[in-house]
């Protein structure tokens, strides 16, 4: 099987190879025939990947030890889910998954763009893509290297991989960073074979929010895992393999809002061409953050020639759409007439800060290699950093969300604007007070808290707004609510985005503010009081699981109302000599009751930490509500013949498109 | 186009503002990152917040009252006395590779922090995190 892999893989890179000498032959010649073969690489060089990942798979599941990939990252006793999922458990494992992932969207692209014209192009930038990943697995990380001397047993998986969240997370947050690979194949098209008014731009929003939806997700799965398996009470660290996902989300969510702009009058087109572009960069960015080493030290990144690999790919990619960005030509102007007070001046201001975010946090996360570089020193920046900026851009942003919903295109007239702020900046500034009498004495907290609820009012009373008329045609309650989301879902799926957003933001800051936290010595039946909660230990147990031993300590959580048990453990794993922690959560709307077994002695006498951290269970809702208006705004339109009307007519004949 | 020219000016007022935010943040967040032999040697960070790794010495872990309040770490070749009492993290233990941030007390490192280190041969690591 591994040789059928390793097969697979150069017949990967040949199809690729193959299919960009068609496609580049095909636009001199003007040949049709090369071309259509060119298309026809993607979905070729797409089968050959699932073979190679078939190939893998099978390698893990019949635990052929023979092969180095499977011998490191799985064992004999690894239950069945995770010696699959250990495929992406390794380094040349992810680079697999992250082809099989392009060769998913690539084979998908090559059907769905078939009727755009110049699509030629946009298959050559993907073959590219294509053929450089296939060309780092078949050389510096061929998942399918044979081990001279095969082990009777694998070394197991990494025992913090063994969760759920962390299984789900790479396919998620892979489905982010690459579905950016088909908008950045459109971008580049459109710069090479300008003249086109931007249909490329258009037929790029399907696959960025894709894209957005699964780095959404992927966002939350990594979130989740740290928050259940770290044990250390927080969801999000500023970790850069954390900062390496945000960025192209914040990029992306940048693009989905200079689109609308775009689309509507034609104007912002270089920016949102260049938001592309940018989001492709840090999705190639983030894969070699986490991938080549370079973030442990810059001399660990040195022996690394995937590293190597990566960055002079980044640099070609970033070079060349650097170029074509300064070649082409500049926009036909900006709205001249363009108020103050528009939906414009809210995009392009949601645009500017979103992007800034972006780059203070690329700069908080690159600084300790150029630091070393640099001085020599390894200096880092840590949280306090991106908490101390990222705060004004979310209040900023807070306040364009709760102010943009309302604004009309072009110009709005400043007193129907106030008129419709009115209610929900007055339940801001209400919450606040209510807030301040509750004994809340915090600013930031009253602040985004308000800002909170400003936006929460906004959203509603523009489906209020809408739904009522509808009503007005004689539909009831949900029908009008229904129609209306249908009728136009990237707008109201947008809301129901934000709308996650601030529940999201309203856990946020609630838990990163408000935690209270002990740490004790209990025997069993000893009670500990941490805010409203009365902690019982129980007693401890332990058991034997496959490849590993349990180790449990019994919690009861009374809360003046009801009692919840809950369990913290430890989990030692036998073939890694390794132990983990499992927290022991109770959640509720108001806070999570976070228990975290330190030790246990002889005498069965345990030390826990005790958290409790409010309003986080907000943020995973949030989240599931980003992800719903997400899919709302995703799910395929139906009036679709009219957009390709439209890319027909603006379209730039091949042969003027062509290679330069 | 006045109005644009107005939008412009106060995005990039905005801007400016964000990144001196950012250039102070980066200037209070910096946190040295070195092992104790390393911080030996570098008496002008002495007054600088640090993260030192390193092991915890068998045997220099001190308790009061079951609590851990202080511990040693080493590199092999240098090793310096950290005192502690807040939260550990789960795998805290002796023989295990720590980072401790915090400042130097006199001889002693007041640590803020203590963490357990992830693994940074990146061939074992997590994929993504």
């Amino acid at each position: 099987m591994t040789e059928l892999g390793t097969f697979a893989l150069y017949a990967a890179l040949v199809v690729a190879v193959y299919g960009l000498a068609a496609g580049m032959l095909g636009l001199r010649l003007r040949d049709p025939a090369l071309l259509e073969a060119s298309r026809r690489a993607l979905p070729g060089w797409a089968g050959f990947i699932a073979l190679a990942s078939g190939s893998l798979v099978y390698a893990l599941v019949t635990h052929d030890f023979s092969v180095r990939f499977v011998a490191e990252t799985t064992s004999r006793g690894l239950p069945l889910l995770y010696t699959i999922t250990a495929f992406w458990g390794g380094h040349a494992g992810s680079l697999l998954l992250w082809a099989l992932v392009l060769g998913i969207y690539g084979a998908a692209a090559s059907s769905a763009l078939r009727r755009l014209n110049g699509a030629p192009l946009v298959y050559l930038v993907l073959l590219a893509t294509a053929g450089f990943f296939t060309l780092t697995l078949a050389i510096s990380s061929n998942p399918f290297e044979a081990l001279r001397i095969p082990p009777p047993d694998g070394r197991g998986l990494n025992p913090l991989l063994r969760n759920p969240w962390m299984a789900a997370h790479p396919p998620a947050l892979y489905l982010g960073f690459v579905g950016m690979t088909v908008p950045f194949a459109l971008a580049v098209a459109s710069l090479i074979a300008p003249g086109g008014d931007g249909a490329w731009l258009r037929a790029a929003r399907p696959w960025v929010r894709a894209s957005w939806l699964f780095l959404t997700l992927g966002l939350l799965f990594g979130a989740k895992w740290s928050y259940v398996v770290l044990g250390w009470g927080g969801y999000w660290a500023w970790d850069p393999v954390e900062n390496a996902a945000l960025m192209p989300w914040l990029t992306s969510t940048a693009f989905l809002h200079s689109i609308q702009v775009h689309e509507r009058d034609g104007t912002l087109r270089g920016w949102t061409t260049a938001l592309l572009l940018l989001s492709f960069a840090l999705s190639i960015l983030g894969t070699f953050l986490t991938r080549s080493g370079v973030l442990s030290s810059v001399h660990a990144f040195a022996n690394s020639s995937v590293g190597l690999y990566f960055l002079v790919f980044l640099g070609l990619t970033t070079t060349a759409s650097i170029g074509l960005l300064l070649r082409s030509r500049p926009a036909q102007g900006t709205a001249a007439d363009m108020s103050l007070l528009s939906r414009e001046a809210a995009f392009l201001a949601n645009n500017v800060l979103l992007v800034v975010a972006a780059a203070a946090v690329l700069v908080g996360t690159l600084f300790p290699i150029l630091a070393e570089g640099v001085t020599g020193d390894r200096i880092n920046v840590g949280p306090p950093y991106f908490n101390q900026v990222m705060l004004p851009v979310v209040i900023l942003l807070l306040v364009l969300m709760a102010v943009g919903p309302v604004l009309s295109w072009r110009r709005s007239d400043p007193r129907a604007v106030g008129a419709l702020l009115a209610a929900p900046a007055a339940a801001g500034v209400l919450a606040a007070l209510g807030g301040a009498a509750l004994g809340i004495r915090h600013p930031t907290v009253l602040l985004v808290g308000a800002l909170c609820v400003f936006v929460a009012g906004t959203v509603v009373a523009e489906f209020a707004r809408g739904a009522a008329m509808r009503r007005g045609h004689g539909d009831v309650l949900p029908v009008a609510l229904i129609g209306l989301v249908g009728r136009a879902r990237t707008r109201y799926g947008g809301y129901v985005v934000h709308f996650g957003i601030i529940v999201m933001l309203a856990g946020i800051t609630a838990s990163s503010v408000f935690t209270t936290q002990t740490q004790v010595r209990l025997a069993p039946g000893e009670r500990v009081r941490l805010g409203r909660y009365e902690v019982r230990y129980d007693g401890a147990r332990a058991w034997r699981g496959p490849d590993l031993r349990i180790t449990a300590a019994t919690v009861t959580a009374f809360d003046g109302g009801g009692a919840a048990q809950l369990e913290a453990r430890h989990l030692s794993y036998v073939s890694r000599d390794e132990v983990t922690a499992e927290v022991g959560i109770r959640s509720t709307w108001r806070d999570d009751l976070y228990v975290v077994l330190i030790s246990l002695s002889e005498d069965e006498r345990a030390t826990f930490r005790l958290l409790i951290n409010p309003m986080v269970g907000w943020l995973w809702a949030g989240a599931v509500l980003m992800v719903i208006g997400g899919v709302i705004a995703a799910a395929p339109a139906r009036r679709r013949p009219e957009v390709e009307r439209h890319a027909r007519a603006d379209a730039v004949p091949v042969a003027e498109a062509g290679v330069r | 186009m006045r109005a644009s020219r107005k939008l412009v000016v106060g995005l990039a007022v905005i801007v400016a503002a964000i990144a001196a935010v950012a250039y102070s943040g980066i200037r209070s967040a910096a946190v040295y990152y070195l092992t104790p032999t390393e911080f030996a040697a570098r008496p002008d960070l002495k007054d600088a917040q640090v993260r030192l790794a390193g092991r915890v010495g068998a045997g220099t872990v001190r308790r009061a009252g079951g609590r851990v309040v202080g511990f040693a770490i080493s590199d092999g070749t240098t090793a310096l006395d950290v005192r502690y009492d807040g939260p550990l993290p789960d795998l805290f233990a002796e023989e295990r590779e720590v980072l401790v941030e915090g400042r130097l007390e006199g001889a002693v490192l007041a640590a803020t922090r203590v963490m357990t280190t992830h693994p940074t041969e990146y061939k074992e690591g997590p994929p993504q995190r």
